[in-house]
């Protein structure tokens, strides 16, 4: 049975669609038909909101504009958002990561070292920052920031050592692709990517 | 607003595992705001020109971040700013009163843009406890997410309304009735007519979000094309998605254009 989340997660996805036609809304009403009047009537407002777009009504009356703008102050605010939150390695964890690995066709030990940011980032090729956003579903501007932070302890490390585990020097990635073990189709590749990146 | 140099990245993910991203449009105004004074960005907030107009999704973006180190002046603007987008994106037509030649807001409606505002509020507070990933879709497509909100408030609040509401039969005939018929073709020859007037379809529009919600989603399966029934097995049809029967369904069609016929003709009247 579907939980509120998932039901949520669902209309959301539906909501986010760039096209809300007859295939869109049958492809839904087909995987979720449980949910089929939740997303005809979701169907009717995104119609409603089409229409209505760009139509203003001028100033609206507001009456509770005072106490809801007290109470969102009275709201303590969290920590300013940075960059820094977004853990892009998040949803690949275990399988996940060695599926990852498999898709970029790069050893593990080699993923681990970028995701614990143990890589100048400026060394990064640009071929291969690309392969890796779009592998993770990010931007590579995402990726950059990500890398660009400290590097961080390596996951681990804490349960493994009496004292408290300290961030390791950062290598370049020609220098990490030639020191680790992998096939030479891989070497060969990595190492043409980071060639280009040298002469740009 | 030197606290703020780049647009910073959405956290919530599509179901394919991507980030969430904002239009480049919306970034690049963003970017653009994010150099000016807080003089300048307070007056480009109440601008209404097209050229400096600031799309809904970059006053959320600034909502969520208080720019200015938190400046409350700045800060209250962009809530009062972002509370205006959020009535305007919950309109609330005129409809005639019955029996009378004067028009009213109808209260169904009012308390849906309550309910959404209202709602809208709560999920303002708690992100500002906790990130909430939930409102990472508003910085990207606002008027799509308003209609999230409120098509939950209008399920909520139309189901409270059914229980007052009375019965309506639908064993009656199931015989095509001529009146209703003629009403839905020029409903349809109107909704699907490029030349018709952009009120006239606002007015269709609203017409529509008026009626009951059962009879609303067979016009909007009506619209979008869904046969009542089919013979072949594997065709989407209304009484496979709403699991009733053929009969139901088209006496809920009959009431609905019957309405919209009667709403519209006292609107052209």
């Amino acid at each position: 049975m579907m939980t509120p989340i998932d039901k949520e997660a669902v209309l959301d996805a539906y909501a986010a669609e760039s096209v809300h036609d007859h295939n869109t809304l049958e492809l839904y009403v087909r995987e979720y038909p449980e949910l089929a009047e939740e997303l005809i009537d979701l169907a009717s407002e995104l119609r409603l909101s089409a229409a209505f777009a760009g139509e203003q009504e001028g100033i609206i009356s507001d009456p509770k504009l005072n106490t809801s703008w007290e109470k969102f102050l009275a709201t303590a605010p969290k920590p300013a958002a940075t960059t820094s939150a977004v853990d892009i390695f998040a949803p690949f964890k275990g399988a996940a990561f060695a599926a990852l690995a498999g898709k970029l066709e790069i050893p593990r030990s080699l993923l681990t070292a970028v995701r614990d940011r143990l890589v100048v980032p400026s060394t990064l090729p640009g071929g291969f920052l690309r392969r890796f956003s779009d592998a993770t579903g990010t931007t590579v501007d995402v990726v950059k920031s990500y890398l660009a932070q400290d590097s961080q302890a390596p996951h681990g490390l804490a349960f493994k050592s009496d004292q408290k585990p300290s961030p390791q020097g950062q290598a370049t990635f020609r220098q990490l692709v030639e020191s680790t073990e992998m096939s030479e189709s891989q070497r060969i590749l990595l190492l043409r990517e980071c060639g280009e990146h040298e002469r740009t | 607003m030197a606290n703020l140099p780049i647009a910073v990245p959405l956290r919530k993910r599509e179901k394919d595992g991507r980030l969430y991203a904002r239009p480049p449009e919306v970034e690049a105004v963003i970017l653009d705001l994010s150099h000016l004074t807080k003089e300048e960005f307070i007056k480009r907030l109440k601008a209404e020109d097209s050229d400096d107009y600031v799309p809904s999704e970059c006053l959320i973006y600034f909502v969520r971040r208080a720019p200015f180190e938190s400046d409350s002046e700045v800060l209250f603007a962009l809530f009062t700013a972002i509370r205006q987008r959020v009535l305007n994106a919950v309109p609330v037509p005129l409809h005639y009163i019955s029996g009378e030649f004067k028009k009213a807001e109808n209260c169904v409606d009012l308390d849906i843009r309550d309910a959404v505002l209202d709602k809208f509020q709560e999920m303002l507070c708690q992100d500002r406890q906790e990130y909430l990933e939930r409102l990472d879709f508003f910085e990207c497509r606002f008027n799509a997410a308003i209609a999230r909100l409120r098509g939950t408030a209008r399920r909520d609040i139309c189901n409270d309304a059914a229980h007052l509401a009375p019965l309506a039969h639908d064993n009656e005939t199931s015989e095509p009735n001529p009146k209703v018929e003629k009403a839905l073709s020029c409903f349809m020859d109107s909704f699907e007519s490029p030349k018709t007037d952009f009120l006239y379809r606002s007015k269709i529009h609203a017409a529509i979000s008026s009626l009951p919600l059962e009879e609303r989603r067979v016009v909007e399966l009506f619209l979008e094309d869904i046969p009542i029934d089919s013979q072949e097995t594997d065709t989407m049809t209304m009484v496979k998605i709403l699991s009733c029967c053929e009969k139901t369904v088209r006496n809920r069609r009959d009431r609905a254009f019957a309405k919209l016929a009667e709403i519209l003709n006292e609107e052209v009247a």
